[in-house]
This record gives structure tokens, C-alpha cells and sequence, in this order.
């Protein structure tokens, strides 16, 4: 039985919508991000939640075709979509998170993140978990396009994205971060608080690899 | 702007603008606070290290990259660095600083001329207190002419 054009229409709606909807995931990842303390994630959290969304939403026709390769038929999508009222809200949704989500509302949350880091900074607490949010909000659009360069475009193109992140983090990031645990410790060492282990996390941040490689061989 | 390259210029800017900057508050404090004879080697050593944070990032990159950063014992080879580097380069210098106090003690410098005598530290904090901007010129030049490890 041949599967009815609407259908096909809708299916290839919700494909068109996988990448504007991949912007708000990531949005909402950096939102979250803040929540749960800006420099650090909770394992199960939201942030990480988020970001996984964005990598399923971008790699969405590489993980239909995975399930395909299982024997289990999956209409293919028509190319574009053919109802036009269906072709309109298409539209209408793109722009919406083109034209406000992402030109004018990211930028409007990073701001008010800081604003939070001063806030936090005057009532004594650390104010680098706001301007780490404010930064990943800002820099949504170079990490989407980052995120896209990552899909591989085979079948486990999900995990390749994954694992490009990991990779990312660990070689580009926390490299980064090792200067600002150094600062840290200087700031700490003068204000008399604990500056050693901060000494040693930035050695862990420049290490991480390496440590991935020692855990590695202690479970081989 | 990706974010690696704004985490990167954030690093930069504390490191490398605001630090150095901030070392002339904590000589200002150091000499406040040796003029109430108060403890003052905190802000004073914290001076010195905040015109550094890039140079102690540096020291610390040069101790992973002795293992290579990907290898399984770059985290221990980087630890062995710093105790190596603490135990041969710290120290040492620590020692001469010692000898030198023992030779002023030995000739009487601090029973026949106390310098924790009021008039003596108020006089050198009052110097001190004109010097600040002296002062952060020539530990800027110290850490400038000073020569990298690692590698």
C-alpha cells in the first residue's frame, strides 16, 4: 500500500524542523548549563540532556538509516514538502527561530547572564558559571555550525558526533580552562583558600586524554 | 566567535590584562599591611605570581608534554614535573633565601637593628608606599627577563 502524500508531507516536515529545533535544544542547553552551575555539568542533568537532543535532532536521517539497515522499512521522505499549508508552517517556524530565537532572544538571555555575573561577583560568589553561559549562548550559531561539520553522514553519525564533542572539550576546552584554574589559583593564594588542587586541575585539564588512555589500559 | 576561542580569549583577557593589573593592589596591600606588622607575604608573593599566570600555564603545558598529552602516564609524568621542578628549583632557592637570613642574624642585623621595630618598619612602608608603582615596574621586569622551563 502506497503511504498517503500527506503523511510523506508530514514526515518530511518534522525532518525540515530537525535543525531549527536543534538551535533550541542548544539554547536551552546553555540555559541549563547555568543552572546547574555554569562550569560543570550534573551527570543525568539537563544540560547534557539538551546537548544529546541537539546531536539526535542533527543526525536524524543518519539514524533513520541505521534503523533501515535493520530490515525495518521506514517511508522515505519526499524532498520537500508538497501540502501548502504544511509548507507554511515549515516557514513560519524557521523564521521564528532564525528571526527571534536565535538573532535576537540568545543574544538578549546571554546579556542578562552578564548581568547575573556581576550580581553573582557582589554577592560573593563565583561569577565564571554566569559568563561561561553568556559565552556558550553567544557562540550558539559557531557551535551549531560546529556540531553540523561533526555528522559524518554514516550510520553511526550520532556517536561520531558525540565523540567529536568529547574531543572538542578535551583538546579545545579544558586547555582553555587550565589558564583560568591558573588565575584561579593566584586569586585564591592571595586570598588564603585552597589554590593547590586548582594547581592540579589545570595539570587534569591538560592531561585528559592521557587520562582517558591510563583508565584505558587499567580496564584492558 | 566559537566558543573555545571566547573561553580562550576569557582565559586571555584574566590572565594576561586584568592579573597584571590587579598586582599593583596586591603591592599596594603588601605594604599596608607590613606597615601595621601584620602578615604581608601573601599579597606580595601574589603580586609576583599574577604577573606569571601565563608563564605558570606555560610551566604546567611543559610538564604534560614531557608523557605527551595523549599518552596514559602524562598525568603522572606531569605531577613527577612539578615535584621535580618544587624540589630542584623551588627549594633551592628557598635555601639561599635561608642562608641570607642566617648571615644577617649571624651579624646582628636583627638584635642590634630590629626591623620590626615600629619607626624602622613605618620609615620603610612609608618608602614602600612611594614605590608601589616602582616596585611592580621592577617585578614586571623580573618576570620578564625570567627564562621558561619545560619543553
Amino acid at each position: 500500500m502506497q503511504t498517503p502524500q500527506f503523511l510523506l508531507d508530514l514526515l518530511q516536515l518534522l525532518l525540515d524542523l530537525a535543525v531549527p529545533a536543534a538551535f533550541c535544544t542548544l539554547a536551552a542547553a546553555g540555559v541549563s548549563l547555568r543552572h546547574e552551575g555554569g562550569i560543570n555539568f550534573h551527570v543525568n542533568g539537563r544540560a547534557g540532556k539538551w546537548i544529546l537532543w541537539t546531536v539526535v535532532l542533527l543526525t536524524l536521517p543518519q539514524l533513520l538509516s541505521w534503523i533501515a539497515a535493520q530490515g525495518i522499512n521506514i517511508p522515505s521522505a519526499s524532498g520537500s514538502v508538497g501540502t501548502s499549508w504544511l509548507a507554511s508552517m515549515e516557514t513560519v517556524f524557521k523564521n521564528f527561530v532564525n528571526q527571534i530565537v536565535v538573532a535576537k532572544l540568545v543574544p538578549i538571555l546571554a546579556a542578562y547572564f552578564v548581568l547575573k555575573a556581576t550580581l553573582d561577583g557582589a554577592a560573593g560568589e563565583n561569577p565564571l558559571g554566569s559568563i561561561v553561559a553568556a559565552l556558550f549562548l553567544m557562540s550558539l550559531s559557531a557551535t551549531m555550525q560546529l556540531f553540523q561539520g561533526w555528522n559524518s553522514g554514516g550510520q553511526y553519525a550520532m556517536t561520531d558526533m558525540l565523540a567529536s564533542l568529547w574531543n572538542y572539550i578535551a583538546g579545545q576546552i579544558l586547555p582553555a580552562a587550565a589558564g583560568l584554574a591558573c588565575v584561579g589559583a593566584v586569586i585564591n593564594f592571595v586570598r588564603h583558600r585552597p589554590w593547590s588542587r586548582l594547581v592540579f586541575a589545570a595539570i587534569s585539564f591538560l592531561s585528559v586524554s592521557g587520562l582517558l588512555s591510563l583508565f584505558r589500559a587499567m580496564a584492558a | 566567535m566559537s566558543l573555545d576561542g571566547a573561553i580562550t580569549n576569557l582565559a586571555s583577557w584574566a590572565g594576561n590584562t586584568m592579573m597584571p593589573t590587579m598586582a599593583g593592589l596586591f603591592f599596594a596591600g603588601a605594604v599596608y599591611r607590613y606597615s601595621k606588622g601584620a602578615p604581608f607575604e601573601q599579597p606580595l608573593y601574589g603580586g609576583f605570581a599574577s604577573l606569571m599566570c601565563s608563564g605558570m600555564l606555560r610551566a604546567l603545558e611543559g610538564f604534560v608534554q614531557h608523557a605527551g598529552a595523549t599518552n596514559a602516564d602524562a598525568f603522572w609524568m606531569a605531577t613527577m614535573s612539578l615535584v621535580n621542578w618544587t624540589a630542584n628549583v623551588i627549594l633551592p632557592m628557598f635555601a639561599f633565601t635561608q642562608l641570607a637570613a642566617m648571615a644577617m642574624h649571624m651579624a646582628g642585623v636583627v638584635s642590634e637593628i630590629y626591623p620590626g621595630s615600629t619607626w624602622i618598619r613605618k620609615f620603610v612602608a612609608a618608602i614602600g608606599a612611594l614605590m608601589v608603582s616602582g616596585m611592580v615596574r621592577l617585578a614586571e621586569s623580573m618576570v620578564t627577563q625570567a627564562h621558561g622551563i619545560g619543553g
